[in-house]
């Protein structure tokens, strides 16, 4: 797979209600072209992020303030449509109103791309509003990649679907996670979202190694970066994206740069939502890392995924 | 009781699905996803129908859980989630006690309703003025999209006030009314209005020309007051922002009775 169509955006925040007026009212806003040069640049950032990311469900209205507000922030910043309701594993026929109403929006908003979870949301014609976890064998791993081939058929592009934090497996798995993912990635000829956050978590609630899982995630698949809080439950940790990114995270992204590159990274936030600065802050703390790593690898091969770019522009 | 060997049937048929360990059996693993569930769908009630969640107070998230077992969420959007609770409440029990629920219900949908709904311009006064006085009987309009107009019977629209003001909410007096809801940029109002004026706007949604429109609200009155009563009704609606020019497509049913 070509990264290329998952251009480099830098470092984001996820669009959410609270914000709006800030975001809007905020002199970061820059155009794309001054966008493109901070991006290339690098030259010293500023308080601001680089690009948004919408929950795609959110903006399928057909009129009033939440539209007005995407129309605003798109005129200023990159987007990428992240969708909670694909359905793409579930066992229901894909709705064709769901992927029109999908293409309507993508026609409006002109995403920098699209992406789903790795997950089902509902059966039997109801919507559970949940991210729920898949069995992990071959007869999945052709279930899901044929219906995502399907979805990128008919929106006519590459989405990138995301790993979700999960609390339960299957007793008729047959690989790990990662095998599943990297087997679903590869069938499909899709792009990955690498939560990593939600690998943590999974790895916690599962017993597995997070730094295994993300040493055996194919770099040229990996499109997107996901990072975010989540609550310790005693027994389990709870993906609520309502706290700080904790420290092991933290590590953890420097692994996955380290491994993976220039991927777009961006901070999730959806319970307790505090301040825009405090997402900002997180934002920039991920273009500090990325940085630091980008400068100890520059004049060196650098990692995998950069280089094998280097060779094909070459 | 049977319940429990239901119980112990269904944490049997989980744990053959799901895998359990020494840490969480496996129903304990599904029940993380059940509490979710709810837990979710209770904060999106919860922000669609703010006043009737506190006029119900602590009955108002076991409401929810009947709701949701009843109408359980079938669209991708969660926006839809709450679609049918006006309707579900009418029928509840919870209504001998609190008879005005569903109609309070029913304003809050609206209200979220026109949030969202079509964008359409308004009529304003000056484009009114341009449209030359011949061509008046036979002028079409329609109501915004944002619109929604009902009948209610209880003055529910006072105890909304109540709520968003901060208020100690008071029961509702009975009376048959008509509710207004819609939308005007970002910002949605409400106000009640009565049965000549009700018909006369769900004429004017269904596209019909600005004389039978007249004629409504004028209604069996046929005196001078008439002429003076619509030119306010007219001009209070343009100063609302209610109504706009039928465009050269046909205007998609924007009221519901
Ligand atoms: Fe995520």
């Amino acid at each position: 797979m070509d990264r290329s169509e998952f251009p480099f955006l830098g470092f984001g925040v996820g669009l959410r209600r609270p914000h709006y007026a800030h975001v809007l009212a905020s002199r970061s806003g820059r155009s794309h072209r001054r966008h493109r040069e901070h991006i290339r640049g690098r030259s010293g950032s500023g308080g601001g992020v680089d690009w948004f990311e919408i929950i795609s469900e959110n903006f399928m209205v057909e009129g009033g303030r939440p539209l007005e507000v995407l129309d605003a922030v798109r005129d200023r910043y990159p987007i990428a449509m992240h969708g909670v309701s694909l359905s793409i594993g579930s066992t229901d026929r894909l709705s064709r109103d769901y992927l029109s109403a999908l293409a309507k929006l993508a026609h409006r908003v002109r995403p920098a791309w699209i992406s789903d979870h790795l997950c089902w949301t509902g059966v039997g014609g109801r919507n559970l509003h949940d991210l729920l976890p898949l069995p992990f064998n071959d007869e999945a791993v052709a279930h899901v990649a044929a219906r995502i081939r399907r979805v990128q058929d008919v929106i006519e592009r590459r989405i990138a679907i995301e790993n979700v934090s999960s609390y339960m497996t299957y007793r008729c798995s047959t690989m790990t996670e990662w095998q599943f993912l990297a087997a679903v990635a590869a069938e499909a000829d899709c792009a990955i979202l690498l939560d990593i956050n939600n690998v943590f978590v999974s790895a916690f609630n599962h017993g597995f190694s997070a730094e295994e899982y993300i040493d055996s995630i194919p770099p040229e698949r990996v499109a997107q970066f996901h990072l975010a809080g989540h609550s310790d439950r005693g027994a389990y940790l709870l993906d609520s994206h309502d706290a700080p990114i904790c420290e092991e995270v933290w590590k953890l992204y420097r692994r996955a740069v380290l491994r993976f590159g220039s991927v777009s990274t961006l901070i999730e936030w959806d319970d307790k939502i505090p301040k825009f600065e405090a997402l900002a802050a997180a934002a920039n703390r991920a273009r500090r890392i990325y940085e630091e790593i980008r400068n100890l690898t520059q004049g060196r091969s650098g990692n995998a995924a950069d280089a094998e770019r280097r060779r094909r522009v070459a | 009781m049977s319940a429990g060997r239901g119980e112990v049937a269904a944490n049997r048929a989980l744990a053959a699905v799901i895998r359990g360990d020494d840490r969480m059996a496996s129903a304990d693993r599904v029940a993380i996803y059940a509490g979710m569930y709810v837990a979710r769908l209770h904060e999106v009630m919860k922000e669609d129908y703010p006043a009737t969640a506190a006029v119900l107070g602590q009955s108002f998230a076991e409401i929810v859980r009947e709701y949701l077992v009843a109408y359980p969420p079938k669209k991708p959007s969660v926006f839809f989630a709450g679609q049918s609770f006006p309707a579900f409440l009418r029928s509840h029990p919870i209504c001998r006690r609190m008879p005005y629920l569903a109609d309070l219900a029913a304003l809050e949908r609206a209200m979220v309703e026109v949030f969202v709904a079509p964008d359409v311009a308004p009529l304003d006064e000056a484009a009114l003025r341009a449209i030359s006085a011949a061509d008046w009987p036979r002028l079409r309009m329609r109501t915004v999209s944002a619109l929604r107009l009902f009948e209610v019977q209880w003055r529910v629209a006072a105890l909304l006030r109540d709520v968003q003001s901060g208020r100690r909410p008071k029961k509702p007096r009975r009376g048959k009314k008509f509710l207004l809801v819609w939308r005007i940029g970002g910002r949605v109002y409400f106000r009640e209005t009565d049965a000549a004026e009700a018909a006369a706007l769900k004429l004017l949604g269904r596209g019909a020309t600005f004389d039978r429109v007249c004629e409504k609200l004028a209604g069996a009155r046929r005196d001078a007051g008439s002429v003076k009563f619509i030119m306010a009704t007219l001009r209070r609606w343009l100063r609302e922002g209610v109504i706009a020019r039928l465009g050269p497509s046909p205007a998609r049913q924007s009221v519901s009775a």
